[in-house]
């Protein structure tokens, strides 16, 4: 395995009961991990669990949203010089033992970016049938608008090379629905782009899948295409 | 002069003050509260002497002057809400930049200084 660091970037906001388990999960991988949570701007004790569990917290004044966070913690990673960048969220949905194999295609120069899919290998999603269908849709529109074959585009669970990561962050603006915009930017970059399958556990807190959420990823991708 | 004359009017008027008294607390400068002003005394007299708009109606090759005081105030409108858009983007852009930092130069500073426990 790669002997420099591989940061963990966690987004968080009010993910008390959830964020040390998922750190602690990440210690145990036999991997040298440097676990980097974004508390954003939390009312309860996220960032207190989060530092017990072992992480570096870097803390919000206010709640920016899930991508203003990564925002932050893209910039405190490349401060630190690191080379490979995983981003995953702190309410448990993600399996920490699922982030070798995504940041396997990094490691041997495969790709550049690599996307954690729900639905590869998978005949019947654990999730309601409208939002994995509005996850098809996005899917769609990215593979018209920039030929890109993807399972699961609103994936949260994702590993990047840092220097495509230093390229891309002037390039983001999203807050909180930057899902698609750092896909369809790290496109723009030319970017390699793969997925691998991930197994994950649906969160309750979650609220992708909502009207609102699929709204605000078509206003992204038109304000990416009137740019 | 007609009930939606004297309401628009009265609506005007309640704008000047306000206006006035935001001047007076120092919440808007002397550029911007000549602009909302102006703005309202326009449409003050346009509502106290609706023949006016008759003198722009060749301008916009319209004859209705019920019809071109809606296309005017419409125009109005969708510059007032264009302008708040930008506004509060660059408010956003602006809190957004403000908050990442202030995150950052406490991250830097707490690594360059360690607390006691973490050492």
């Amino acid at each position: 395995m790669n002997s420099k660091p591989i940061y963990v970037l966690i987004p968080a906001y009010n993910e008390e009961k959830t964020v040390g388990e998922v750190i602690n999960g990440l210690k145990q991988l036999d991997l040298n991990l440097k676990i980097i949570m974004v508390d954003d701007g939390s009312r309860d004790k996220t960032a207190e669990r989060a530092r017990e569990a072992g992480a570096t917290v870097v803390r919000h004044v206010v709640n920016l949203g899930q991508w203003g966070a990564l925002r932050t913690a893209f910039t405190v990673s490349l401060l630190n010089h690191a080379e490979i960048v995983v981003t995953l969220d702190g309410d448990g949905q993600h399996s920490p033992k699922d982030l070798p194999s995504l940041v396997q295609p990094l490691l041997r120069n495969e790709a550049d970016f690599v996307i954690g899919s729900r639905f590869m290998n998978i005949t019947k999603p654990d999730m309601h049938t409208y939002r994995y269908l509005g996850i098809k849709f996005f899917n769609k529109i990215l593979r018209l608008n920039n030929g890109l074959e993807l399972s699961d585009c609103t994936s949260g669970y994702k590993a990047y090379r840092a220097s495509l990561v230093a390229r891309l962050l002037p390039r983001l603006r999203e807050n909180q629905y930057g899902a698609l915009e750092a896909i369809i930017q790290a496109s723009k970059l030319g970017a390699r782009i793969c997925e691998r399958p991930i197994t994950s556990i649906p969160s309750e807190k979650t609220t992708k899948g909502t009207l609102r959420y699929a709204y605000n990823l078509l206003r992204t991708i038109f304000q990416l295409v009137i740019h | 002069m007609k009930g939606i004359q004297v309401l628009g009017i009265l609506v005007m008027v309640y704008l000047v003050i306000h206006t006035l008294l935001q001047y007076r607390r120092g919440n808007y400068g002397l550029r911007r509260a000549f602009v909302w002003l102006a703005l309202w005394l326009l449409i003050g007299v346009l509502f106290a002497f609706p023949p006016l708009v008759e003198l722009v109606l060749p301008v916009l090759a319209m004859q209705d002057v019920m019809l071109a005081t809606l296309v005017l105030g419409l125009v109005v409108v969708y510059v007032v809400v264009y302008h708040t858009y930008q506004q509060v983007a660059r408010v956003e852009r602006k809190l957004t930049e403000l908050v990442q930092n202030m995150a950052i130069h406490d991250y830097v500073k707490e690594a360059s200084n360690p607390r006691k426990e973490d050492e």
